[in-house]
């Protein structure tokens, strides 16, 4: 274990540790700001009943369902996009408007299309990550190395070639960390979305226990969301860094 | 009989700036030459234009007496700035060029080693290209070039970026490459000891390009290092040299 891997655990730790002493001496109420060890104890209780995981079986099929399809869409029309300049021009003002659009105030609307089903959060979820992979898929393809493109054409590459031995790959890294941006941005989405309408998820958790003003439940169901944000964030980490790690090497020109 | 490559009355405009006006340059199949002028000559534009990635404005690039159009099978294009892809290892760089052209079989896969052995990398075909030195670079570079057995190569000052010391060890490699593999070469210098040392010809071009000086290399191959000092040799360089100040005026 590296030392700076130490000193983030001891940093964990202590930060816990003045949250858990702070709410003892000043007596702060539970339902303001639990103690670590109510949140942790709530936290275990709930997962062990079952309760937790129920709903959040719903939010992770919220997550991948509209990650997968806004992945699908994003890299697909991006795909599509970048192959004409045309194209690109004719959506600019498009991509642009659809990027400071608020996708999440969308979530009243899309419920009332909806319902208070699936459908309107995998929807909310597969428009917000549609974006990131959307532009990171155009902004990659669109990448021209002169010299490498002066190369293929004088190998008398083809376009479908040109594309896939050489675009393709620069474009990965780009297209990775959209997909890193994406799921974040997912387990956002499925969790806002709840909020609109849900009986069902980590999201509807969160609202009802502020209805029953249970606090430590708030805590416990926003932890488990960020773990699964944790989760799916490091798994895509962990595809990069196994199998696609020869697409991050660079050669500098320092010499 | 009709020259290997010729260049017939080529001109070429960029808007309204004229680059080359009625250039005329005849290479015989095997013949070696180098051309050479000052930066901003258009050397890289005339071998792109031989190449078949530029269009001249006027006149025509024969190949065995066929007009090149587009990129040609027998040509092959050693850049400047050596490219190679950051997420290949020298021996699947050394492919790419098969790869592009249909499906690699295991021959390919030999005969890459064999060229990766002649530029002496046999070691260090599974580095990638960041873990490699700017001489290293630039030998995968050729090696990749010799792969295709290229009737023509074009290079432009391959060498350019290297040291001194890793420049005359390629120059030498190069020597003995060209004389196993048959090519006519056109390479582009600004170095006139390296043009002398590699050459059968030499041929300056000007600024305006209409003019085309040129200068014979009569020594005899394999050309060992120790030519460099030959008085001959000093005294071709030196003549190249007046004739450089010459036209530049």
């Amino acid at each position: 274990m590296k030392r700076s891997h130490i000193f983030s655990v001891v940093l964990f730790i202590l930060v816990l540790a003045a949250w858990e002493l702070t709410v003892k001496l000043r007596d702060i109420p539970e339902l303001i700001l639990p103690k670590p060890t109510v949140i942790v104890e709530n936290l275990y209780r709930n997962i062990m009943s079952g309760y937790l995981l129920d709903h959040a079986k719903v939010t992770l099929i919220e997550i991948l369902g509209g990650f997968f399809i806004g992945a699908v869409l994003g890299i697909g029309l991006g795909f599509l996009v970048s192959r004409s300049t045309f194209l690109k021009e004719v959506l600019h003002p498009y991509i642009i408007a659809s990027q400071a659009m608020p996708k999440l105030a969308l979530a009243p609307l899309l419920t009332l299309w909806f319902g208070y089903g699936l459908m309107p959060k995998i929807v909310i979820t597969a428009l917000i990550s549609f974006f990131p992979l959307f532009e990171s898929t155009v902004a990659g393809l669109s990448y021209v190395d002169k010299d490498k493109l002066a190369l293929f054409r004088s190998l008398r590459a083809t376009r479908y070639q040109i594309l896939m031995k050489l675009r393709l790959p620069i474009a990965l890294p780009y297209l990775m960390s959209g997909l890193r941006v994406a799921i974040v941005l997912s387990v956002v989405g499925a969790a806002v979305s709840e909020f609109i309408g849900a009986n069902q998820g980590l999201g509807a958790v969160i609202t009802t226990a502020m209805g029953m003003m249970d606090t430590p439940l708030m805590f416990s169901a926003f932890i488990l969301l960020t773990l699964i944000g944790i989760l799916f964030y490091q798994m895509i980490a962990i595809i990069e860094s196994s199998f696609l790690k020869k697409y991050y090497f660079s050669r500098r020109n320092d010499d | 009989m009709k020259p290997f490559i010729e260049l017939q009355k080529i001109g070429l405009d960029f808007g309204k700036q004229t680059i080359f006006e009625d250039l005329n340059l005849q290479v015989e199949a095997n013949e070696f030459i180098s051309i050479i002028g000052k930066s901003g000559t258009g050397k890289t534009t005339l071998i792109r234009m031989i190449a078949g990635l530029l269009a001249p404005t006027s006149g025509r690039v024969l190949i065995n007496g066929e007009a090149i159009t587009e990129p040609h099978k027998e040509i092959t294009y050693v850049f400047q700035k050596p490219v190679l892809l950051e997420w290949r290892n020298l021996l699947e760089n050394v492919l790419l060029p098969i790869e592009l052209e249909r499906k690699v079989t295991t021959k390919d896969i030999d005969k890459a080693k064999e060229v990766l052995k002649l530029v002496h990398l046999e070691e260090d075909q599974a580095k990638y290209p960041h873990e490699c030195s700017g001489g290293m670079v630039s030998r995968v570079s050729l090696a990749r070039a010799l792969i295709t057995n290229p009737k023509i190569l074009l290079m432009d000052e391959p060498f350019a970026a290297l040291d001194s010391i890793t420049k005359e060890q390629l120059q030498l490699e190069l020597t003995q490459i060209i004389s196993t593999y048959h090519s006519t070469v056109i390479f582009i210098t600004h170095d006139i000891q390296e043009a002398v040392f590699l050459s059968d010809r030499v041929v300056l071009i000007n600024e305006n390009s209409n003019k085309v000086n040129e200068f014979i290399v009569p020594f005899p191959r394999p050309r060992h290092k120790d030519l460099k000092f030959e008085p001959e040799f000093q005294q071709l360089i030196k003549q190249i040299y007046e004739s450089l100040e010459m036209i530049e005026g």
